[in-house]
């Protein structure tokens, strides 16, 4: 069973101060904040290692691989990491301008990475697709690859039939059915789906391991955005205190009493 | 410009004779600009329409203006809320809201389509999480970021909140952490709650956490970092760690 996880690396947003976020017309997360994954692709990646787990009981063969846009090298450790967890490749597309707000043509660059290897059975993907994510490139990636795409599921199980039985949480609606494969799944919230950490054998059996690196042409799309910080900024009244104070001052606020 | 926007009900699958069935109503009425729901259905109509159709598609959009006689101006939340944009293009195009917003609060004519009796699915069965529509309605809430530290320290904070009488709701980390149920999330991808007053234990305060919770909402924070961007969301900041904050109200609470 071939499984395929795109995901992304992103510079780590609840990090980044007020100031951090524009220059001039542009996001400029600058380089300095620590780049973490998306956090619905890490549950994307979580969820296709415990997939190969559950399958290893049943003798059947999973092969795992990850692929990322992004046009620098700059995010070596994450792919290790990933080696060192078991994806056997690990892809990293160099399309040679930034899609961050053209999730259509993202999904275009994957759609012809997908159709020139080996034929995937499951495309697993974060329902957000990026930092700038619109929660339009797992649909439009499916669409491109004529597939049916599952969205936001928070549980995702391989049946003996051969059929993955998936559950959804949206709104305030869950969902469950079976579909066949193969298939596009976006992945929502799902609990308790952290990416697990690799030991320091694992990581030391793929020390120096790189992503394979791809050139895949991308028409630029340049979208003529004018952006602005939302105003939402409150004047926060900071309490100072011992614990005993500050437990009663919350206590008062709780029950409307004012500061 | 003539403008259409498609409702339907909620569906966990959509199914792929919706897309067609949409794609010959745009094209037979000659639509302008096609409007979509901020649901997951709506997210996925104008991603394939795009890819079929060829025309730009905008997600997130809580306003839409004409801008001369052959463009619109579009605003639009990004990156999580975090971003508002503004941008003019030049119709057709297809436009998914802010989840957010009704189409009523657009500030332009459209007519209807509705389209349920197409996307509706018979091979999944839908439930109610019965924990989120609490969340939604209570006057109190105390929620957990990922400071609370683990799921006992998350389980101090359900205690609290029972002798208190208030809801309990978390940010995203700690559902993916699994110490929460997802039903509790509040934020972009969880509950949008409006309670009197609310207390956040341990949370930075990202946008997609905050962008739930209501303006009219007094909010206490406690956090760590006296920079952490929940200060610029609570009306009241206490800079500690909320598990020191948490012991005291614990014994507070007792003695009352």
């Amino acid at each position: 069973m071939e499984i395929l996880v795109c995901f992304r690396v992103v510079p780590d947003a609840s990090m980044a101060s007020e100031e951090n976020w524009l220059s001039g017309q542009g996001v400029c997360l600058g380089g300095y904040l620590r780049r973490v994954l998306d956090t619905y692709d890490e549950c994307a990646l979580e969820t296709a290692l415990r997939l190969r787990d559950s399958l290893a009981e049943s003798e059947t063969d999973v092969s795992l691989s990850a692929v990322t846009i992004e046009t620098l090298d700059k995010d070596a450790k994450i792919y290790e990491q990933l080696f060192a967890l078991g994806f056997e490749s690990v892809t990293r597309i160099d399309c040679g301008c930034d899609l961050s707000f053209s999730p259509i043509e993202k999904a275009r660059v994957l759609s012809e990475f997908v159709n020139n290897r080996t034929p995937t059975d499951l495309i697993l993907a974060g329902m957000r697709g990026g930092l700038g994510g619109s929660g339009l490139l797992p649909s439009a990636l499916a669409e491109y690859l004529d597939l049916p795409h599952f969205p936001a599921a928070c549980s995702v199980q391989m049946l003996t039939t051969g059929e993955l039985e998936l559950q959804s949480a949206s709104g305030s609606y869950i969902s469950s059915g079976k579909l066949p494969l193969p298939l596009v799944v976006s992945m929502g919230n799902a609990p308790g789906s952290l990416m697990r950490i690799p030991t320091i054998k694992q990581k030391l059996s793929v020390r120096g391991k790189c992503a394979t690196e791809l050139k895949i042409s991308a028409a630029e799309q340049p979208r003529s955005m004018h952006m602005t910080r939302p105003q939402r900024s409150r004047q926060c009244a900071f309490i100072e205190g011992g614990a005993e104070q500050l437990s009663s001052e919350i206590l008062n606020l709780l029950k409307g009493e004012h500061y | 410009m003539k403008s259409i926007y498609f409702t339907f009900d909620y569906v966990p699958f959509l199914r792929r004779e919706a897309v067609k069935r949409v794609r010959g109503i745009i094209s037979r009425q000659r639509a302008d600009i096609s409007i979509f729901p901020g649901t997951h259905t709506g997210q996925e109509l104008a991603a394939r329409l795009a890819v079929r159709l060829g025309i730009p598609v905008v997600s997130g959009v809580y306003e839409i203006e004409l801008a001369g006689d052959d463009c619109v101006r579009l605003k639009s939340s990004v990156c999580a809320g975090e971003l508002l944009s503004t941008e003019i293009i030049s119709p057709p195009c297809l436009i998914c809201l802010d989840h957010n917003v009704e189409a009523e609060e657009l500030g332009i004519d459209f007519e209807t389509a509705d389209i349920s009796k197409t996307t509706a699915s018979d091979d999944f069965s839908s439930s109610s999480l019965g924990d989120a529509r609490g969340l939604e309605d209570a006057e109190l809430i105390i929620a957990a970021g990922r400071g609370v530290g683990s799921r006992p320290g998350f389980e101090r904070l359900l205690r609290l909140s029972d002798s208190i009488g208030a809801a309990v709701g978390a940010t995203r980390p700690v559902v993916m952490n699994g110490w929460a149920s997802m039903g509790i999330q509040i934020g972009v991808s969880g509950a949008a709650v409006a309670p009197r007053s609310m207390l956040v234990l341990g949370a930075s305060g990202s946008e997609a956490f905050t962008a739930g919770i209501s303006e009219k909402t007094t909010v206490i924070a406690v956090d760590k970092r006296k920079d952490a961007p929940i200060f610029r969301r609570a009306d009241y900041g206490i800079v500690s760690d909320c598990l020191d904050i948490l012991t005291s109200l614990e014994k507070k609470t007792e003695e009352t």
